[in-house]
């Protein structure tokens, strides 16, 4: 035991005294976001073609749709009868201390049958990676960033084969987090693409079967709304500087829709990130938007965040069995219902996000028992397998660190 | 008393667990476990304690540990059936499997009373297959073991349950029914000053 807690007394307090002062500070800009809202709600056309113009100058933000700011939709019925699939990953990074060098990505999926009284199939599945060609990416070593994307596209390609055996009907898949590959958006340009169009063809492949595809986030930190309020509050054509100079820089989008009821979600926006624009190359309606979403209840507001592709957002499909579903129903609409009645089981996060995290995740014990396999496996050829010094020490020290992703 | 172990099974052992926690008396086993393999009530277990010798006894409790995701769900208002079954066949659930122990084997000798030492913790737990259960069995010293023994443990059920898997193992028909006098018989001679126990016990037994 290395920190004396006792010594962070006077630091504590002064955090909190920081984070109170910033919460009285924040609750004047949502004041002044709040009046900019109701101002601008209805000019989205106008706002349309100012985010396009400062979009080119490297803007991020919100691009609404053909809907005022302030169009709320509410929660729509859930089919009868729909598949829901979820999938997760969680990476062990490669450890340069380890017996070997090898990285792991474990993709936890889940085929919910919504209605059908059926046993959800649940899977993991373990991918590694300890040959060069796998290990190295333009010789830099597969961990962080470049794990990140491995997992994030397992994850897809992983809902792109459960979607293909899905039988007709609604069918909605779902990811934690973004479809955003916005880590790439530092990648050397070659890479960069290789990468982007393995995970565009998962994306592509989910758009023949059909699927509602979307991506939950949990207490989203984005500030796209706020950034187009911001430039909503600009002249017609805004310097660089001006638009640079945000007075709500700190603010989030989720604290702007705590006005939502629950069950209720915001209008559709596009992103305006830049990776955004690769995705608008490989397909004019592949560009990722999304909508917020109160998946709390009357007592507590818990505002979360979906994206889902343009064309996830405009498409009509349909559906045979009974009404209210009879005819056609829009996909966005479903993914709204789907995701509230997932989220009202398990409190704020969808069930089958929660069930595929679990499916994913590497507990410590495994991560060893994995390392024993390993010098098992080095062992029966021949080979003396032993973590070097430095991790040897740690582990007795206690202090061996390892990353998981929880 | 002894008896020699003439066979060894010859399925590999079924996994039980490992030791959390454990005594010369008793030992408590975790694991996690889908609800269809969970360990059954009087099943004979055994565990490793030191080279050569391991441990014998019976579970007298399985019990299903609280689980977060389960108790959260308790507190939704309706639970679909897809959801229930997808906890209750594909989730493992956290369970543990209390053991009393009732003698041990040395060599391949066995004995009716407590042994040297208590199971490491994380020692795995197995299920003592048909010949095991036999061996054990031929003497019947245990049962005061079990008839003697204190706190939560429901000793005459556990005694009960013990014995029937026991005749069972013997084969169905006269084999099983000439154990169970054997036993009978065992149990009246131990509990000649309580015949209200004794005969609550021989029903339990009755084929």
């Amino acid at each position: 035991m290395t920190l004396t807690l006792s010594k962070l007394g006077s630091q504590l307090d002064g955090m909190g005294r920081e984070l109170a002062g910033r919460e009285e500070k924040y609750q004047q800009l949502l004041a002044i976001a709040w009046q900019l809202l109701q101002e601008h709600s209805d000019h989205y056309e106008v706002l349309q073609k100012r985010a396009h113009t400062a979009r080119a100058r490297k803007w991020q933000g919100a691009i609404p749709a053909d809907e005022p700011l302030l169009k709320t939709h509410p929660l729509p019925p859930h089919p009868p009868q729909a598949a829901l699939i979820a999938a997760d990953g969680s990476q062990v990074e490669p450890d340069r201390h380890g017996v070997a060098l090898y990285a792991l990505v474990n993709i936890g999926s889940i085929v919910f049958e919504h209605g059908t009284g059926k046993r959800p199939q649940v899977e993991s599945e373990p991918h590694l990676f300890y040959k060069d060609e796998d290990l190295y990416e333009d010789k830099r070593l597969l961990q962080g960033n470049l794990l990140d994307i491995r997992r994030d596209t397992a994850e897809l390609q992983k809902l792109a084969d459960l979607a293909r055996a899905a039988e007709s009907g609604p069918l909605l898949t779902l990811t934690d987090g973004t479809l955003l590959l916005w880590v790439l958006e530092e990648a050397p340009a070659a890479r960069k693409q290789a990468r982007l169009q393995r995970y565009l063809a998962c994306l592509d492949s989910l758009r023949s079967s059909r699927a509602a595809v979307a991506a939950f986030t949990s207490r989203p930190r984005h500030a796209e709304v706020i950034n187009l309020l911001h430039l909503a509050s600009l002249g017609d054509d805004p310097t660089p500087e001006e638009i640079e100079k945000n007075p709500l820089e700190g603010l989030m989008d989720r604290a702007l829709f705590r006005f939502l009821s629950p069950g209720e979600r915001s209008t559709f926006f596009v992103s305006s990130v830049a990776i955004n624009a690769e995705y608008r190359r490989h397909r004019a309606d592949d560009e990722i938007g999304f909508f917020y979403l109160n998946v709390g209840d009357e007592r507590h507001a818990e505002i979360a965040r979906i994206e889902l592709p343009y064309w996830v957002a405009t498409t009509r499909s349909s559906y045979q069995p009974g009404p209210p579903w009879a005819g056609d129903y829009r996909l966005i609409d479903f993914i709204q219902a789907a995701i509230y009645e997932q989220c009202r089981v398990s409190r704020g996060y969808p069930y089958i996000l929660a069930r595929a995290h679990e499916l994913a995740l590497v507990s410590v014990e495994e991560q060893r028992d994995l390392e024993m396999r390993v010098i098992a496996a080095m062992a029966r050829h021949g080979l003396d397998a032993r973590p070097s010094e430095k991790a040897r020490l740690k582990e007795l020290t206690g202090g061996g660190k390892r990353r998981y992703r929880i | 008393m002894k008896t020699g172990v003439e066979a060894i099974d010859e399925l590999p052992p079924l996994t039980v667990g490992r030791v959390l926690r454990s005594s010369t008396t008793g030992f408590v086993v975790g694991c996690q476990v889908m609800l269809p393999q969970m360990p059954t009530f009087g099943s004979f277990v055994k565990v490793h304690i030191q080279k050569d010798v391991e441990a014998y006894g019976l579970i007298y409790n399985v019990s299903i540990e609280d689980d977060p995701l389960v108790r959260q769900l308790l507190s939704s208002p309706d639970i679909s059936e897809e959801i229930i079954r997808d906890q209750r066949e594909n989730r493992q659930m956290p369970i543990e499997v209390s053991v009393l122990v009732v003698g041990f084997r040395a060599g391949d000798r066995v004995y009716h009373y407590l042994p040297p030492q208590p199971p490491p913790a994380l020692d795995e737990i197995h299920l003592c297959g048909e010949q095991e259960i036999i061996a054990f069995t031929e003497e019947l010293d245990y049962l005061r073991t079990i008839l003697a023994a204190s706190g939560d443990i429901p000793a005459d059920e556990l005694l009960a349950a013990s014995l029937r898997q026991a005749s069972l193992c013997r084969g169905v028909g006269k084999p099983e029914r000439d154990f169970l006098i054997r036993a009978g018989r065992e149990l009246a001679r131990l509990l000649n000053d309580d015949p209200l126990r004794l005969d609550g016990l021989l029903r339990r037994i009755r084929i």
